[in-house]
């Protein structure tokens, strides 16, 4: 009634189409990225100005650009490097040299990421179960240690920690006021970044995680006065849909033949991309209604013969 | 969607049908069952939702033949209801983990069905990418999953669906019918192109034939062949005019059953040896030669072009006509233009091999085959005139006595006894080829002869017998006597030595020793203690086992008999010793085992006991039969019969409480019998050489042996340690 009558704002009707598409979203049937890798894809990105172009790296040591509006495809092969040092060392794109070594972690760092709202503050999660924040204009760089009790110890206290295991995945919210954590306990975790508390928002017991390698869970794009929510991939080769205040599960996309250890986020289209061990890159898309329409035509019907 | 409401009593229904199938284990699921599932789904979707979880629980069983029943009512469900497409590809990575055992998931035994159900998978797997592929894709994405990464191979697959299993059989249907449209075409051509060759063919052998044999409307030809033929059969014989034109009387006899009447001519009777013209003549045309024509210097050249043409009517032509008509009669009917078309082309065949049939009788019939085919000089059918020889008549008399017959003779004997006297019988008889007439006077001169000859044969042999029978008849009489008293025995070989002395051995000469006999002393003969041992019997001796062990025979406190046979001691009831009918005991027992064992039961038991032998005498008195159906009802006793009366003296529970006393006959056919299932099984471990193995290995009593052997060996080192200590 209200958006015949034009009353709606725009930014309203986009908030709410927005999440219904995402609550829609499933295994597109129609489109499909060819298979490119022989290894498992590891980790995939989409790049943020066009959104047009679809990066993978693959165990097999190759990198492939994809170009998701016409299947063109570019092939860059660089060689894999891995680190299992429990420093962090930025580099300087333009000097490709090492600028900052963070230390204070005593494990492997299997996460780290910026965040989005102060350009200087970083967070990183590693294999002594800590979670670290980080100011990198700051000689003592480290800000405070996450802590899973909420306990009144100092930030920077050696009992905080994030986790009871491993932390392999750390993701700031978009808007820059979150930060999700997950971690080889099967748990993820939500925390309040002003006041460094665990918000104990309660993801349920359905996450798998036990590969030690980088896993982040997906954040969809956040909007004012509707839910938002986290797509967090787990190790029973499905994705995860929660909402990320309340931590209830939404949905599971199943459909993945390997374990999935990437996703990307496509704005424009609102696609996401999973990239599974399978050598895979699966497109999830909202169902689009037409094309639905034309395919469901034959698959819809019961065809219960009238003997029965 | 319409809510999903449980109906509670349906979804019992459905689990009850689904726990049936999926248990029998058979390798096809029962349709009937499969049907009353169906019909409860297509009620509702909750029904399907129902029946989709019932299902998967069935094939998280650890049991393929489970599984593999499972899979198959999956199969039967996902081409039928969308609800259950839905559902079923939401969860498709997790029925292939458990039909085909990706993920590193392994199937559960029996082998023979974990294969089955991977096969059954996978074949379904492709068959839906085919259908819903485009829909679902996380069928399509399993579909590569199988292929890329498992590396299936998925052609070559048996269709297992109904769909299509009848795509593949309307492509056989197509392609098979094109092939013959094809046959059908090339046939067509090749009639237009051969037919004109072969009627060329068949109008050159139907002239030769023309040439080589009579016809019969030609009347002088017809009057030449009688006149030629009349020295031996001058008559008026009625045979069909047609069949005259192929085929020329070879020769008659004299039967009494035969068919055509003489009509006249006394004459005729006369000059064809022929009794009388009350005979009936039957004209037995000679199958191997119907055709009297031989092959001669002038009509050579006929023969050969009939030849060729034969040859090449049996090796092309025929072979082909017959092909076409084949080729014809499987070809698609049909209507409008190509059925005319048809109908002609198949006429032109029939006639065709009705033509090349007949040309070819016929020159079969003129002697021209394959074994003839070079012409007169290979050929040996002339040969047949050489059998004849010069035979005395003894000789061919005795002969026929024999029952031997000329050859050339198609004729049927005469009967033995003629009504009426032969006219001329004396001329016929000297006539070699003539049977019927001679066959008598054969018999009599046999007789004559033996009769002639008895008088000096028997006589000799006679008097030679007496002669003899006089000389050896003390002989004879010894003789008998010794053999009322022989022994008889079977055939060995001692019998070819029993009465020798000696025997002598390596009569060559050369050699003194032989490598069996033994070493000679010089004298070449085997040595006395040889000879006697091979005069030695062999006999093969079976000692013979008691047939029948007997039965315990313990009254039982059901009143039966203990049914147990053992040879010396039952285990429950001590020492088998004879008992008679009721269970009393015949003789006094040796040991006290068995009294101990019987005084272990109660009083009341044993006053149970004796009364109902007192009742068993009592009735045996009476009437013969209660006690031989008591005798029925005893062999009926089971094991358990046993048991329980051990169970009992031993103050044990027993095994069925529910069973009553003195109804045991009746409560063992009320036993219910689990309903017989397919299933295999797994829990058992099988039967394998390594379990066998170490049934013995693994046992008591070689662990203690092996044991005790490691102790021998132990002090005996400590021993041994002792005694090399030196100067201690």
């Amino acid at each position: 009634m209200q958006m015949e009558l034009g009353i709606v704002r725009p930014a309203v009707f986009q908030r709410r189409y927005l999440a219904r598409r995402i609550l829609d979203i499933t295994l597109d049937p129609s489109t499909s990225i060819q298979r490119e890798h022989v290894g498992a894809v590891n980790t995939i990105d989409i790049e943020e100005a066009e959104g047009r172009y679809l990066l993978s790296g693959g165990g097999d040591g190759n990198i492939h650009v994809y170009d998701l509006e016409d299947s063109e495809r570019k092939e860059r092969r660089i060689i894999k490097t891995a680190s299992a040092d429990p420093r962090i060392r930025l580099c300087d794109l333009k000097s490709g040299a090492f600028t900052h070594s963070l230390s204070g972690h005593r494990g492997t760092v299997l996460s780290v990421d910026w965040s989005p709202r102060h350009e200087y503050l970083l967070a990183s999660g590693s294999t002594d179960t800590t979670v670290r924040l980080w100011d990198i204009r700051k000689s003592a760089a480290c800000l405070c240690s996450l802590d899973l009790h909420n306990s009144n110890s100092p930030p920077l206290s050696e009992a905080n920690s994030a986790h009871t295991r491993t932390v392999n995945g750390v993701m700031f919210t978009p808007d820059g006021l979150h930060l999700v954590t997950t971690g080889h306990d099967d748990k993820m975790r939500l925390w309040d970044l002003y006041t460094g508390q665990n918000t104990l928002a309660n993801y349920g017991t359905m996450i798998r995680n036990q590969f030690v390698s980088n896993l982040t869970p997906l954040i969809s794009p956040m909007s004012m006065g509707s839910p938002t929510f986290v797509f967090h991939p787990s190790d029973d080769r499905s994705i995860l849909m929660f909402d990320l205040m309340d931590g209830s599960l939404v949905k599971r996309l199943t459909g993945s033949y390997g374990r999935v250890t990437a996703l990307a986020w496509r704005p424009r289209t609102q696609e996401i991309y999973s990239a599974g061990n399978d050598h895979d890159i699966l497109v999830w898309a909202p169902k689009s209604v037409d094309h639905e329409n034309a395919l469901k035509a034959i698959a819809d019907q019961d065809t219960w013969s009238d003997s029965d | 969607m319409q809510p999903l409401q449980l109906n509670l009593e349906a979804r019992q229904n459905l689990s009850d049908l689904i726990l049936t199938i999926t248990k029998t284990g058979d390798l096809y699921l029962d349709p009937e069952q499969v049907k009353q599932v169906k019909s409860i789904c297509k009620k509702s979707d909750a029904n399907v939702k129902a029946t989709y979880e019932l299902l998967m629980i069935q094939l998280q069983r650890k049991h393929a033949q489970i599984r593999y029943s499972s899979t198959q009512l999956i199969a039967e469900l996902f081409q039928r209801s969308h609800v259950f497409r839905e559902l079923l590809v939401a969860d498709y990575s997790i029925f292939l983990q458990l039909t085909v055992g990706i993920h590193q998931n392994t199937l559960p035994p029996p082998i023979l069905f974990a294969e089955k159900t991977k096969q059954l998978a996978i074949s379904l797997t492709n068959e839906w990418n085919a259908k819903y592929g485009a829909v679902y894709k996380q069928i399509a994405l399993g579909y590569e999953f199988l292929r890329y990464h498992l590396k299936v191979d998925f052609t070559n697959l048996v269709p297992v669906t109904e769909e299509a299993r009848s795509a593949e059989q309307r492509a056989q249907e197509e392609m098979s019918r094109r092939l013959r449209q094809k046959r059908f075409e090339k046939v067509t051509r090749e009639i237009e192109e051969k037919a004109e060759d072969i009627q060329d063919n068949l109008r050159k052998m139907d002239s030769c034939f023309d040439i080589l044999v009579p016809k019969l409307d030609d009347e002088a030809v017809l009057s030449a062949v009688f006149n030629a033929s009349a020295g031996n059969n001058h008559g008026d014989v009625s045979v069909d005019a047609e069949e005259m034109e192929n085929e020329e009387i070879e020769g008659e006899g004299s039967n009494a059953d035969s068919e055509t009447p003489m009509q006249h001519d006394p004459l005729g009777v006369f000059e064809n040896a022929l009794g009388s013209n009350r005979y009936k003549l039957t004209i037995n045309v000679n199958k191997d030669n119907p055709v009297d024509v031989e092959e001669s210097e002038e009509n050579s050249e006929v023969f050969t072009t009939l030849r060729e043409c034969y040859r090449l009517i049996v090796k092309k032509h025929w072979p082909m006509v017959m092909e076409w008509l084949d080729v014809l009669m499987k070809a698609d009917r049909e209507s409008g233009e190509r059925r005319q078309e048809y109908d002609r082309l198949l006429k032109l065949a029939i006639d065709l091999k009705k033509g090349v049939a007949d040309a070819k009788s016929k020159s079969e019939d003129l002697g021209v085959n394959m074994d003839t085919m070079y012409g007169l000089h290979e050929n040996n059918s002339d040969e047949d005139d050489e059998e004849f020889e010069q035979v005395d008549i003894s000789a061919t008399s005795a002969d026929k006595k024999k029952g031997k017959q000329p050859k050339n003779d198609t004729q049927k004997l005469a009967s033995a006894n003629p009504v009426f006297a032969m006219h001329g019988a004396e001329i016929l008889e000297d006539d070699p080829t003539y049977v019927g007439g001679t066959r008598t006077t054969a018999v009599r001169m046999a007789k004559q002869l033996t009769t002639a000859k008895s008088d000096n044969s028997s006589a000799t042999t006679r008097s030679a017998a007496y002669e003899s029978s006089t000389s050896t008849a003390e002989d004879e009489e010894s003789r008998k006597a010794l053999l009322a008293r022989a022994p008889v025995v079977p055939w060995d070989d001692d019998l070819a030595l029993w009465d020798k002395k000696e025997m002598a051995f390596n009569t060559s000469g050369l050699e003194f020793s032989h490598r069996f006999l033994g070493v000679g002393d010089g004298s070449n003969l085997v040595s006395q203690a040889t000879l006697d041992r091979m005069k030695m019997r062999t006999r093969i001796y079976n000692p013979e086992l008691p047939k029948v062990i007997k039965a315990c025979r313990f009254p039982m406190s059901n009143g039966k008999l203990c049914m147990r046979r053992d040879l010396v001691r039952c285990p429950y009831h001590g020492p088998v010793i004879p008992r008679d009918e009721f269970g009393q005991i015949q003789l006094p027992p040796e040991e006290g085992g068995f009294i101990q064992e019987e005084n272990m039961l109660d009083d009341v038991e044993e006053a149970d006991l004796i009364n109902r032998a007192v009742a068993a005498a009592s009735s045996s008195s009476s009437s013969f039969g209660t006690r031989s159906s008591s005798r029925l009802q005893k062999d009926t006793s089971t094991w358990e019969d046993i048991e329980d009366d051990v169970h009992q003296a031993l103050g044990l529970q027993k095994i069925e409480p529910k069973r009553k006393r003195g109804q045991a006959g009746g409560a063992a056919s009320k036993k219910k019998k689990k309903p017989a299932s397919a299933l295999i099984n797994i829990s058992k471990p099988p039967d394998s050489a390594r379990a066998r193995l170490l049934k013995h290995v693994a046992s008591k009593a070689s662990k203690d042996s092996v044991e005790q052997d490691q102790r021998g060996e132990r002090s005996e080192l400590t021993r041994n340690s002792r005694l090399n200590r030196w100067g201690s």
